[in-house]
């Protein structure tokens, strides 16, 4: 009767506690089953019993890696795998693993014990937490990007022109449609033209239209981009292209609203919200003609200044996480993460073609990948290029990624509090000592 | 009326898909590591064969199962995406059934396997069990 006291209470216990417990004889059949186990896999304790773990757990490495099995074997501990079960219903539930062998009294092996914690709850979360990031397709916690994410909106609201000035591949359509999204005008066509691509002439009929008979082969009337974004929204790319002649036109449109077509007589008005684009310097290109200044003022109504990949490191593991999934569905693969040593790879590096490189970077991974791991020789060649000296070079600097990032949170922060140290001290949940000598270790202070 | 013949037979044979593991049937239809394909002629089985398909994605399981002409499928847990799959693809699927595959696959000839049964061999008897008001023990 003695025996059967502590019993009661471990039954009591493992009844209480929220993570799902049941353990197994030598043969994986379950000889014990908690009350939230029955909960997270639908079983009852009383369709578990005297069953195979498999049947009732489902879980989708089972078959492959079984943790009870590896854990029998090996008599070591594994603890947090994730893994993926099928409820009874057949609904799919992502938890994590823990797994210990049991022993008896006289340290015979008699089974084994497996817990897990239901993640639907984190995983949601988790889900909610990086859409806090993004409005639209957008991803960063970059402050130089939460600046231009604050004033969006009212932007958007607003039907003003604007200029997004950026480097090649830093997502200047991306902004300018999550712009068209934000505004009254979604409804009606985000319409892009790219100025740089067309030859002049070519590039006038495109953009105003032209009427039957206007030259030889203008055999019936054709609308203009202008015509076409009516109501909605034109995103000039490459504006900083577009020639003297073209620029005097698009002046007109943008202070009368009003337009001609190809060999028209009347004029037709238009409604339409220019967003403009380049990624070369208006004002120098101003300085030597090759710019209206006129029209610079017209479209430099409200600028946005897009940061450099480079400029915003803090984003590569949003962004890789966001390719990977992309290209997951798209290439129909299971990869999950990135290697440690390729994930170093990838953050040293420049990126002077921006997110636009790392796409291309990810997606060569991806063809090159076979497992579900991007490791080193999965980058491109350029890249890795010569694996010595990037060796040596991580062993001589100083700056690993993790002191990297640290020491940019640590200059967001100074920045956000105008340096005042105890604000920062305590949004970092630091000591005042602790920070200035993490500020002199980054030389910062 | 030979025609007539090799339809009719045509009509008479059917394929029954089960994922394994092991001998036993696998608990999950989208992680199994090989698939048994019972071919059926006049309620008699004329052919049993295993086809490795660990490499395979669903889509690929999916396609083989109706380019092999299979028209059921016993299986242990199925989620409701692939039950969906498979039922736009004519094939009949009788789930979450776990146990040995042998003994699910005579249950099945016989018309006696429904959803849900758990199909266990303990010496000469071979039972199926699991839900209340079927036939046989509860375990």
């Amino acid at each position: 009767m003695k025996g059967k006291e502590p019993d009661k209470f471990f039954n009591v216990i493992l009844n209480s506690i929220a993570d799902g417990v049941f353990t197994t004889d030598n043969d994986g059949k379950i000889t014990f089953m908690n009350k939230a186990a029955e909960e997270i896999t639908g079983f009852s304790n009383k369709e578990a019993i005297g069953r195979y773990c498999f049947d009732i757990f489902r879980a989708d490495i089972c078959q492959t890696r079984c943790a009870l099995k590896e854990t029998l074997q090996t008599k070591k501990e594994i603890i947090n795998l994730n893994a993926t079960i099928l409820k009874k219903g057949g609904q799919k539930v992502p938890i994590s693993i823990s797994t210990a062998v049991l022993k008896n009294e006289r340290g015979q092996i008699i089974g084994g014990v497996e817990t897990f914690r239901d993640l639907s709850v984190i995983e949601e979360l988790k889900k909610e937490l990086a859409e806090k990031y993004s409005i639209g397709d957008i991803i960063s916690k970059n402050h130089l990007i939460y600046d231009i994410f604050n004033i969006l909106p009212d932007v958007a609201e607003s039907d003003s022109t604007v200029l997004i000035q950026g480097a090649s591949g830093t997502g200047k359509e991306l902004f300018a449609k999550g712009i068209h999204h934000l505004s009254r005008r979604k409804e009606k066509p985000f319409i892009k033209v790219n100025c740089g691509a067309l030859p002049d002439t070519l590039l006038e009929s495109e953009l105003f239209g032209y009427v039957k008979g206007a030259f030889t082969d203008a055999k019936k009337d054709k609308p203009g981009r202008f015509a076409l974004a009516n109501g909605g929204t034109l995103f000039l790319d490459e504006v900083g292209d577009m020639s003297p002649s073209l620029q005097v036109k698009l002046l007109r449109v943008l202070q009368e609203k009003e337009f001609e077509p190809l060999g028209s007589t009347s004029p037709r008005t238009t409604d339409v919200r220019i967003i403009a684009a380049t990624n070369k310097d208006l004002l120098k290109l101003m300085e030597i003609g090759k710019f209206r200044d006129d029209l610079f003022y017209r479209i430099n109504v409200v600028k946005i200044e897009l940061p450099l990949l480079s400029q915003r490191k803090e984003d590569l593991p949003l962004l890789i996480d966001s390719f990977i999934r992309k290209f997951n569905a798209k290439m129909g693969k299971r990869i999950t993460r990135v290697s440690d040593q390729a994930l170093r790879v990838l953050l040293r590096y420049d990126y002077p073609g921006n997110v636009r490189e790392l796409e291309n970077i990810l997606e060569h991974a991806f063809v090159l990948c076979r497992g579900n791991l991007i490791d080193l020789d999965c980058l491109p060649k350029e890249m890795t290029g010569d694996q010595t000296e990037i060796a040596s070079s991580l062993l001589t600097d100083e700056k690993n990624p993790l002191d990297q990032a640290e020491a940019e949170t640590i200059r967001q922060v100074l920045k956000k509090y105008g340096g005042d140290r105890t604000k920062a001290a305590n949004e970092l949940s630091v000591g005042r000592t602790t920070l200035w000598r993490k500020m002199k270790k980054y030389r910062l202070a | 009326m030979f025609g007539t013949y090799l339809a009719l037979n045509k009509l008479m044979e059917m394929k029954i898909a089960i994922p394994l593991f092991g001998t036993r049937i696998s608990p999950r239809f989208d992680f199994s590591q090989e698939i048994r394909i019972i071919t059926v002629e006049d309620g008699k089985v004329v052919r049993k064969e295993n086809f490795p398909v660990a490499h395979l994605n669903l889509s690929q399981r999916l396609d083989q199962l109706a380019s092999n002409g299979v028209s059921k499928v016993i299986c242990g847990g199925i989620d409701g995406f692939c039950l969906n799959q498979l039922g736009s693809k004519g094939i009949e699927v009788v789930h979450n059934v776990a146990g040995e595959a042998e003994i699910a696959s005579d249950l099945f000839m016989k018309g006696k396997l429904r959803t849900g049964f758990c199909c266990e061999g303990r010496g000469r008897r071979r039972f199926c069990v699991w839900k209340k008001g079927s036939r046989g023990r509860r375990i």
